[in-house]
């Protein structure tokens, strides 16, 4: 009976090809090509979760040198962007810690601080003004398309956490966006 | 997209969060320093034809200069040695004159 070949997406297929190009013969275009194709949405979370443009790239470079350092250990139990995605959360993660601040998914807080009354916010603004761990859930699934699932195993928390955390987290911004399409209009 | 039901429900409208969907990238930098880390701790290799490191090339043009050291000074020791003129003769034993095989007479 003939075998029937595993179907993957075309780029996760080439993910692999790819890793076992930089494993095998250490191949630096090999790791470049990862390193375009992957590190779009891995800096666009950065940018939204760390303080500064320079923390972000910290944030991406440190989580790129802890991948391909530990790229033997990756045993395709998820896709490479997910596993991608953990170590940048674990970096930013530790970036605050050292900073004072944390990523506290399980916390029942939202929203840092609301804008003053009158002041007019973006959409940018209103997501930076989610707590941490809300803002990362949101972005993980609104923004990236992680399931809970595997949002649950990026933060290390419970998907019914993931969950609450995201519902938390729209409400807000509905709230903060429709207190600014009000200003907007009077 | 996650096709989760429970988190569609009170899904923001999608092209609002098309807007947070941008792309950006770090500085140029980043990747060099990246790369050049992993290839410092033999993750990466090199690739030819790609600019090497200043103590690299260095190393490189030191090596050659002793390397071209050595040959110089090896071509100049068989240079003198074929201008040279060659060492005196020593006299042996077959140089000394035959003697006859019948006595002379000398008176």
């Amino acid at each position: 009976m003939p075998s029937i070949p595993v179907r993957m997406p075309p780029d996760e297929l080439s993910d692999r090809r790819l890793v076992g190009a930089v494993l095998e013969f250490g191949s630096d275009p090999a790791f470049r090509e990862l390193y375009q194709r992957h590190t779009p949405r891995l800096h666009r979370l950065a940018l939204r979760m760390a303080p500064t443009r320079d923390d972000a790239d910290d944030a991406v470079q440190e989580a790129w040198l802890r991948a391909a350092t530990g790229l033997r250990t990756f045993a395709w139990q998820s896709t490479l962007a997910t596993w991608l995605f953990g170590i940048t959360l674990n970096v930013l993660r530790e970036q605050s810690a050292r900073a004072g601040r944390g990523i506290d998914v399980s916390a029942d807080e939202v929203i840092l601080a609301t804008a003053p009354v009158g002041d007019t916010i973006d959409l940018e603004r209103a997501v930076r003004m989610l707590a941490p761990g809300a803002r990362a859930v949101f972005l993980l699934h609104d923004v990236e398309g992680f399931t809970h699932e595997e949002i649950a195993g990026q933060l290390g928390v419970t998907a019914g956490t993931s969950k609450t955390q995201l519902h938390r987290a729209r409400r807000a911004l509905r709230v903060m966006l429709s207190a600014h399409q009000a200003t907007e209009r009077s | 997209m996650s096709t989760d039901p429970d988190s569609e429900q009170d899904a923001l409208p999608e092209e609002l969060l098309d807007r947070l969907r941008t792309t950006t990238m770090p500085d140029a930098s980043v990747e060099q320093r990246i790369v050049a880390t992993l290839e410092r701790r033999r993750v990466l290799r090199r690739t030819a034809g790609r600019p090497h490191t200043p103590w690299l090339v260095a190393a490189a043009a030191a090596a050659a200069f002793l390397i071209g050291m050595r040959v110089g000074e090896r071509r100049a020791a068989g240079a003198a040695r074929i201008a040279a003129p060659p060492p005196p003769a020593v006299a042996t034993s077959d140089d000394r004159p035959a003697l006859p095989a019948t006595p002379v007479l000398w008176f």
